[in-house]
């Protein structure tokens, strides 16, 4: 379900909409789940969104297996769960086939280098994928495919991570460095911060002596597009600076602003 | 805009300041166990190997190949039908107390402590009844090697060895243990299919249809029972990534598995393939079947029992451990090791008591062990009819229930309680009133139990039931309500009841 499902409604290979019908049967009773609230009962949700029972209690227990919704504490209600997120693009502006890579405009990302020390990156994710698009000319190459293979180990990987925990994949998480982050649950417990904080922070986690701070870049849907990241030595970048967080968050938020991204606009 | 898409777009601008809802089993190491390894849980506790060389007996015994086929055929059906009731939970919620803590989903805490008693006496009684015939196997085998085993103090060194083994894989990882049965079961079904398909002897003629009176009734709870145990890997859904499917595939599959495995040995029986394992697993080497065959045979049987000693030792901690979370048991049975995030304390009490239970038969009580089989049976069959109609009740409360599940729980619950008052009766009419006694007093021990805690620690019964709840981070934010239940502890409720500590999540 969660492949097909994220494939049908994501890849859209036939814009003119030819959904299979247990898509299109999902998303009803998702936004059965939003209109009705915390607590609906599977009935509920059938009635509201005219599908048979028997079908829509298999859907429903899909749809919780995958994480879209979750069960209350009685078991008899429904909630949206974190993972309709990930629709956010499809349910909102409808634009997420169309979206292109964020692009920064370079003048606002040179103003930012011009006052810090360290190495800013502009990151941008599309989907799953994971791509640098403004370098630092001035600072330490960081590798795009060490970034992309290894989200755990990096700051805006952990970004990604903490609104796609789905991507770390079924396979054991590999230590690039001894502070590498590998214990599903320590890093479990690290996405929490990084969704509460909306920073993310590695230190000498994915290169010894590195260590960076990212921040998210939201476009208007709220969606996450990409991220700034702060790079410099463990030592002499401290991650938790909060004049360094601000300083990023305002950057990013005149990036998204003022992004060519057809979805900010 | 769209209800939903309002609602994602929210979850956005909220603030995530999470209250600390936690789910009770939090401590275990979670998600860490795929679907191959829930599945070599499930078929390990079968132990289906070994039952593929000593089913055949029964049914060579008591039956034709068409009634054994037919009788097979509808054991299979019969724990599918089981399967398809538990199923109803699995894809719900996420347990450590497996079927204990369906009970209670369904039937409430008397139910639920009844079928609790039942299931730790049958996976401790199964667990130590497969280590003393595994041990046996163990010791034939390094007999036929040159190694032999002599004495009371040769036993205990041989089965203390197997525990310690056992006690250590299991404490060692939850990953780690399922791997290591997974290859233990392959190994010793590789082994008895091989003897079975190659017999070195060559194959003998088809043997002549059994005379036994009332066949059927003997091959179909041999075959049952030997299904029994595919319920397994409920006790992991906390320990298991995205146990709500894979758990589910795992009890609904393994009877299949298992199913196909004994009609095949059937067919390998009824057409003479197999008369010479046959008669080693039996006879040994008096049957004049090769020194080696039986050596190899005694190792398949060793690796097969032993595993689903370990199996079955496994799943009795987790429902150990769940236990003691709701404070039903002491509470440093729920003690997880820092490390390898397994209730260690729990399960070296469990594999303790096997490996007592254990070397027990092996010096001096082994003609009890039919008798702790009969017992074990008797606890496997109430579970069943408990779960079965738990998940009619179940499914009933929370207003999903379904035509298909309301006819397998009925068809389940009739044929279990009449097989469960046929083997009381049996045991008293063959003058083995002690079994008789036990079942009985098994039954009423978790009633009784129930009595006690009610009266001396009424806040225990409510504690009952604990499962993996949804936490904040699984929720959207600002689509969920957390409030404090009747233990205090913050979970996702229905809609706003507008009491003061409720919180939206974020």
């Amino acid at each position: 379900m969660a492949a097909r499902g994220r494939g049908d409604l994501r890849g859209g290979r036939e814009p003119g909409g030819h959904e299979p019908k247990a898509v299109q049967k999902a998303f009803l009773l998702l936004e059965a789940v939003a209109q009705l609230g915390s607590g609906a009962s599977a009935r509920e949700l059938s009635r509201l969104s005219g599908i048979p029972p028997a079908t829509a209690y298999r859907l429903l227990n899909l749809l919780v297996a995958d994480g879209f919704l979750v069960r209350t504490s009685d078991l008899s209600g429904f909630a949206l769960g974190r993972r309709t997120r990930e629709l956010a693009g499809v349910a909102g502006s409808g634009e997420a086939d169309a979206r292109g890579d964020f692009r920064p405009v370079p003048a606002i990302v040179e103003e930012l280098r011009g006052q810090v020390r360290f190495g800013i990156y502009a990151v941008s994710y599309t989907g799953d994928q994971v791509r640098l698009v403004d370098r630092d000319p001035d600072h330490e190459l960081i590798s795009e495919s060490a970034l992309v293979t290894h989200l755990h180990a990096s700051a805006a990987g952990k970004l990604l991570l903490a609104q796609h925990p789905e991507l770390a994949g079924a396979r054991p998480l590999r230590p690039l460095t001894a502070r590498t982050i590998v214990e599903p649950d320590l890093l479990a417990a690290e996405l929490t911060a990084v969704r509460e904080t909306g920073v993310a922070r590695e230190v000498d986690e994915s290169r010894l002596g590195r260590s960076a701070l990212a921040v998210p870049v939201r476009d208007r849907g709220g969606g996450l597009i990409g991220c700034l990241v702060a790079i410099g030595r463990t030592g002499r970048i401290r991650v938790d600076d909060s004049h360094l967080a601000d300083l990023l968050h305002s950057y990013a938020a005149r990036a998204a602003a003022t992004d060519h991204h057809p979805a900010s606009r | 805009m769209s209800a939903l898409a309002e609602a994602i777009a929210r979850s956005f601008a909220i603030p995530e300041r999470p209250p600390p809802a936690v789910s009770p089993l939090r401590a275990l190491g979670r998600r860490r166990l795929g679907g191959l390894e829930v599945l070599a849980q499930s078929v390990g506790t079968t132990g289906c190997a070994a039952s593929m060389v000593l089913l055949p007996t029964v049914l060579l015994h008591y039956g034709t190949p068409l009634s054994s086929a037919l009788t097979l055929l509808g054991a299979v059906l019969m724990c599918y039908l089981i399967a398809v009731c538990i199923a109803q939970f699995t894809r719900r919620q996420a347990a450590a107390g497996g079927l204990y803590s369906f009970v209670f989903q369904g039937l409430g805490t008397r139910a639920a402590l009844t079928s609790g008693v039942t299931l730790l006496v049958k996976y401790l009684g199964s667990a130590s009844a497969t280590l003393y015939s595994g041990g046996q196997a163990l010791i034939l085998a390094l007999g036929a090697v040159g190694v032999e085993v002599h004495g009371v103090f040769g036993t205990l060194t041989v089965y203390l060895a197997v525990a310690a083994v056992a006690a250590a894989v299991l404490v060692r990882g939850v990953r780690f243990a399922a791997m290591v049965m997974l290859a233990v079961e392959a190994c010793s079904l590789l082994f008895i299919v091989a003897l079975m398909l190659f017999p070195g002897a060559g194959a003998g003629p088809p043997p002549t249809p059994g005379t036994a009176p009332h066949g059927v009734l003997h091959i179909a709870p041999a075959a049952i029972f030997a299904l029994a145990g595919f319920e397994s890997a409920t006790f992991f859904g906390a320990e298991a990534r995205r146990p709500l499917l894979t758990i589910t595939r795992t009890v609904l599959v393994t009877p299949l598995i298992c199913g196909g495995l004994f009609l095949f040995a059937a067919w390998a029986a009824w057409t003479g393939r197999s008369a010479t394992v046959l008669a080693a697993a039996t006879q040994g080497t008096a049957s004049g079947a090769p020194g080696s065959l039986v050596l190899a045979l005694n190792i398949g049987l060793a690796c097969s029992w032993l595993a689903s000693a370990t199996a079955s030792s496994h799943a009795a901690s987790r429902l150990v451990y769940s236990m003691a979370v709701e404070r039903l048991l002491p509470r440093y049975l729920a003690a997880v090791h820092p490390r390898f995030r397994t209730p260690h304390l729990a399960l070296v009490l469990i594999v303790a008591v096997m490996a007592a239970a254990g070397t027990a038969l092996a010096v001096g009580l082994g003609s009890s062990r039919e008798q702790l089989v009969d017992v074990v049976r008797a606890m496997v069959v109430t579970a069943y009819v408990l779960v079965a109609v738990a998940s009619v009740r179940f499914l009933r409360r929370i207003g999903e229930q379904t035509l298909g599940v309301a006819l397998a729980g009925a068809v389940v619950g009739v044929a279990g309680t009449t097989l469960l008052g046929g083997l009381v009766v049996v045991q008293w009419l063959e003058s083995d009133e002690p079994v008789a006694v036990a079942i009985v007093g098994l039954l009423a021990a978790g009633l009784w139990w129930r009595f006690v805690l009610r009266r001396r620690r009424p806040a225990t019964l409510r504690r009952v039931g604990v499962f993996d709840a949804a936490e904040p981070v699984d929720v959207l934010p600002g689509a969920g309500v957390f409030a404090r239940d009747a233990n205090g502890a913050l979970v996702l409720v229905g809609r706003p009841r507008g009491r003061p500590d409720e919180r939206r999540v974020g």
